[in-house]
């Protein structure tokens, strides 16, 4: 199928096109040159007072999985308030408002024109799990990151201090599950929950009865992906998350990235660990400092984790804290354990406005978004399901780009929490072209995936959105319920040059993929003896039943790397 | 009803799949004329219909639109669900069965039913009277699956002539349901407020959970949970002004909910023989003291 976009305002940050009139040309599912199609055949749309901007990529999402699923479960009052009818043969139907079913997930971001999504923490236990909910996540682009911070396997190579043998064995959990990419969540806090210990871990403890500490296993896994040249830096979910005061240990944990000119460590929903103060009484916001930081290094990129007030499902692999948080919320709790790899809690809870806490949590989400100043390493995210669903990221840009906005909005927050927070303050603004940074052009160049996602060059693939905003007659300051408008339902979004979104309706549910890395050589068969040892020891299943085979994957797309 | 608006509801066919209909209410009714009326969607599966294409609908009498609305209801509604959803005012009399979800969510006004209803009668009810004739299924006056315990019925009266299912009155905080018959396990489960009157027999497991309320048990009970403790016999008890003649065992609980055990759970000393057990407990208890 051939498309020409006509004469829309285009936004492309890895190509430098800062909302510059243009035409875009699509055939086969790549972008082309506009001389290459045929004007007869094609479908044209006319972009005129639109913007045009790569299709989004949310680099931290909890989309699918055996923990989300959990999640569902638990939030059975809301499926059956919140359900879109099916409309065949164009969309099926589905429910949820907070965790959404698989294919509402991708009708949701696709109508406000994302394309891609990564799903950040998948026990490589439960990733076929994980592998046939992506599957049936239709239109987007997936894939999903493997949880490695407490693996025994990993972790005796860790304390033997056997880096070839935790290079080969991350080689091959990578390569057995079919992942992108390595998450830790709080490197050793499932460990210690086995013996229900592990709250509050901080970056330099000893994991009992391990000899090393978290800093040493994110030292070690940064080393090791540098070697791997896995394209997406190590995801890192840092200790004592939603604990006050622990932006001292997020401050520490950024000193273990290693020195680089490149993005090395990526701390994700940084906002859940950005506070100061030393109990909820008299809780601050640590935001400045760790900007601070951020700014002055390279090698650090982060993702905000912004919360919006109202009903949220808490998951993390961050059992204890979960634990804890039941005990504050007072409502469900479930708790998972993976044989010896991860632990996992599920939590539902309630933002409210006039509550202290959560007042300042909103706000140093949008602080941390403001204060770092390079856009290309700071992502907007929700951290959906955990500070609200991904659907709210319409709301988040409006804020972001409006101060007018957020001035409204601390009317309405808790007091004591606005004069805490440094938020109103900051008169920063985002421009339209910051924002197509942090949605597109910046989670693309994280993943490695910039010379075909995130850009509107010839070559990358055809993913585009289109937005009913003319940048030239709207003040985007002022005018901020029409970024809103305009975001919540793409016009048109495009993806593998298919049209898939008219008029914010989805009308196409094809052309998904799942990315995954490859190696070009096999691990060894003497480590792959040793590792069926050890594996009789730690699992319940055997090797061969561990291991995904690319079948399983619904559209497979391998990237190879060195390594 | 002197004044009130009279419409006359009967089923076009029998239905095989449930039929949501909660459009039929007082509420919903007022202040429509009888054109405007038949108009109203109802879900047949998964397909919409007018509400004429599936009832007849008749008005006996007609006032002034603002008068009250009394809607009589003739034939089987089994598979007819949500009636009198949400309704504030005015009065619902069903002659025949009725299907799952009546009366709820309600606010105010009567429901009466000679026949049987299904589960989930006067679920999550505010207020108002839901009187049934027969039976009632599963989770009368419950609340919903996974809401919160703070949602659950909190007024109003459900009085059941016949037999009820399980998990009667789970996560009621307020208000009384009378159940004449016998009903399932778990009557008032998470309970935290309100009344709950079984004249007949119960399964087992009264009130888990429950950190406030009543539960009055006239018939058997096949065991008291373990959480909870005996306090004394009662020689009667009243429930919303009626008196219950007894003598009761007095049980509080249940400690899982609440360290405070505010949870008042009577069972009948007349039909539970097995519990002379407890009596031994008491008197221990009162040469200690």
């Amino acid at each position: 199928m051939e498309i020409l976009i006509k004469n829309g305002y285009v936004y492309d940050p890895l190509n430098k096109v800062n909302g510059e009139i243009m035409d875009i040309a699509i055939k086969d599912g790549k972008i082309v040159e506009s001389s290459e199609i045929n004007l007869r055949k094609a479908k044209i749309i006319d972009a005129s007072r639109k913007v045009v901007m790569p299709g989004g990529i949310d680099i931290h999402s909890h989309v699918a999985g055996p923990k989300v699923n959990t999640g569902r479960i638990m939030m059975v009052s809301e499926h059956y308030r919140s359900y879109m009818r099916s409309h065949h043969p164009l969309r099926r139907s589905g429910t949820g408002k907070y965790t959404p079913s698989t294919f509402l997930t991708g009708y949701r971001y696709a109508r406000m024109g994302w394309t891609m999504v990564v799903e950040p923490a998948s026990p490589p236990l439960k990733t076929r799990h994980t592998h046939e909910e992506l599957n049936d996540i239709p239109i987007l682009d997936k894939a999903c990151l493997i949880l490695v911070d407490s693996n025994r396997i990993l972790l005796n190579y860790l304390d033997r201090k056997d880096h070839d043998g935790c290079k080969m064995f991350i080689k091959w959990l990578l390569m057995a599950t079919k992942s992108y990419g390595l998450k830790l969540v709080d490197p050793g806090t499932a460990v210690l929950w086995s013996w229900g210990k592990g709250y509050g871990l901080d970056v330099d403890d000893k994991i009992e009865p391990y000899n090393i500490t978290p800093g040493d296993i994110i030292k070690e896994l940064c080393k090791i992906r540098a070697e791997l040249k896995l394209p997406h830096p190590i995801h890192l979910h840092c200790n004592r998350l939603g604990i006050p005061g622990n932006y001292e240990t997020t401050l520490k944990t950024m000193k273990y990235a290693p020195a680089d000119d490149k993005v090395t460590l990526h701390l994700t929903h940084l906002q859940f660990n950005a506070y100061a103060g030393d109990s909820w009484a008299n809780i601050g916001t640590g935001s400045e400092t760790l900007t601070k930081y951020v700014n002055a290094n390279n090698n650090l990129s982060i993702d905000i984790g912004q919360i919006d007030f109202g009903t949220a499902v808490t998951m993390t692999a961050d059992a204890p804290f979960e634990f804890a948080l039941f005990h504050m919320a007072r409502w469900k709790w479930t708790g998972i354990d993976v044989e010896s790899e991860a632990a996992a809690g599920i939590v539902p809870y309630k933002y409210k406005k006039k509550n202290l806490v959560n007042a300042l949590q909103w706000c140093i989400g949008l602080e941390l978004a403001l204060l770092v100043k390079d856009p290309w390493r700071v992502m907007i995210t929700t951290d959906h399901p955990n500070g609200a669903p991904f659907t709210r990221y319409p709301k988040i840009i409006a804020l972001l780009m409006s101060r007018r906005f957020r001035e409204k909005m601390f009317a309405k927050l808790n007091r004591r929490s606005v004069k805490r927070a440094v938020l109103p303050s900051i008169e920063r603004e985002y421009s339209l072209y910051e924002i197509a940074v942090v949605t597109r052009a910046a989670p693309a160049r994280l993943l490695g995936l910039d010379n075909i996602k995130g850009h509107l060059g010839v070559g990358a693939d055809a993913d585009v959105a289109i937005y009913d905003l003319n940048p030239e007659e709207i003040d985007f300051s002022k005018d901020y319920q029409s970024v809103i408008k305009a975001f919540k339902r793409a016009l048109y979004t495009i993806k593998s040059g298919n049209v898939v979104v008219e008029n914010g309706k989805v009308i196409n549910d094809s052309c998904s993929k799942t990315f995954y890395v490859d190696f070009k050589s096999p691990p060894e068969e003497q480590f792959l003896n040793e590792l069926r040892e050890e594996f009789k020891r730690w699992y319940t299943i055997e090797l061969a039943n561990y291991v995904i085979n690319e079948s399983e994957l619904g559209h497979a797309k391998p990237i190879y790397v060195g390594g | 009803m002197g004044g009130a608006s009279v419409f006359l509801i009967k089923p076009r066919r029998s239905f095989k799949v449930p039929v949501e209909a909660e459009c039929i209410s007082p509420d919903k009714f007022a202040g429509l004329n009888l054109e405007d009326l038949k108009k109203l969607k109802v879900f047949e599966g998964n397909r919409t219909y007018r509400l004429e294409e599936l009832f007849y609908i008749k008005a006996v009498s007609k006032n002034s639109p603002s008068a009250s609305v009394k809607i009589i209801m003739e034939g089987n509604f089994s598979k007819v669900w949500r009636i009198g959803e949400e309704m504030s005012t005015g009065e619902i009399v069903i002659k025949g069965n009725v299907g799952p979800f009546l009366g709820f969510r309600m606010r105010g006004g009567v429901i009466i039913v000679h026949g049987h209803a299904g589960p989930w009668l006067g679920a999550e009810m505010r207020d108002g009277i839901i009187e049934v004739h027969g039976c009632a299924g599963d989770h009368v006056g419950a609340v919903l699956r996974g809401e919160r315990s703070l949602k659950g019925m909190s007024g109003g009266i459900i009085r059941v002539h016949g037999y009820a299912g399980a998990e009667v009155g789970a996560c009621m905080n307020g208000g009384l349901i009378a159940i004449d018959g016998s009903c399932k396990a778990m009557p008032g489960v998470k309970m935290s407020g309100g009344s709950i009157l079984i004249r007949g027999d119960c399964e087992g497991k009264a009130g888990a959970r429950m950190t406030g309320g009543k539960i009055v048990v006239c018939g058997r009970v096949g065991e008291v949970l373990p959480t909870f403790y005996i306090d004394g016999i009662a020689s009667s008890v009243k429930v919303k002004g009626e008196k219950i003649k007894g003598p009761f065992y007095l049980f509080l609980g249940d400690v899982l909910g609440d360290i405070e055990c505010r949870g008042r759970l009577y069972v009948s000393v007349k039909n539970n023989p097995d519990f002379k057990v407890f009596e031994s407990l008491l008197e221990t208890m009162s040469d200690d003291c």
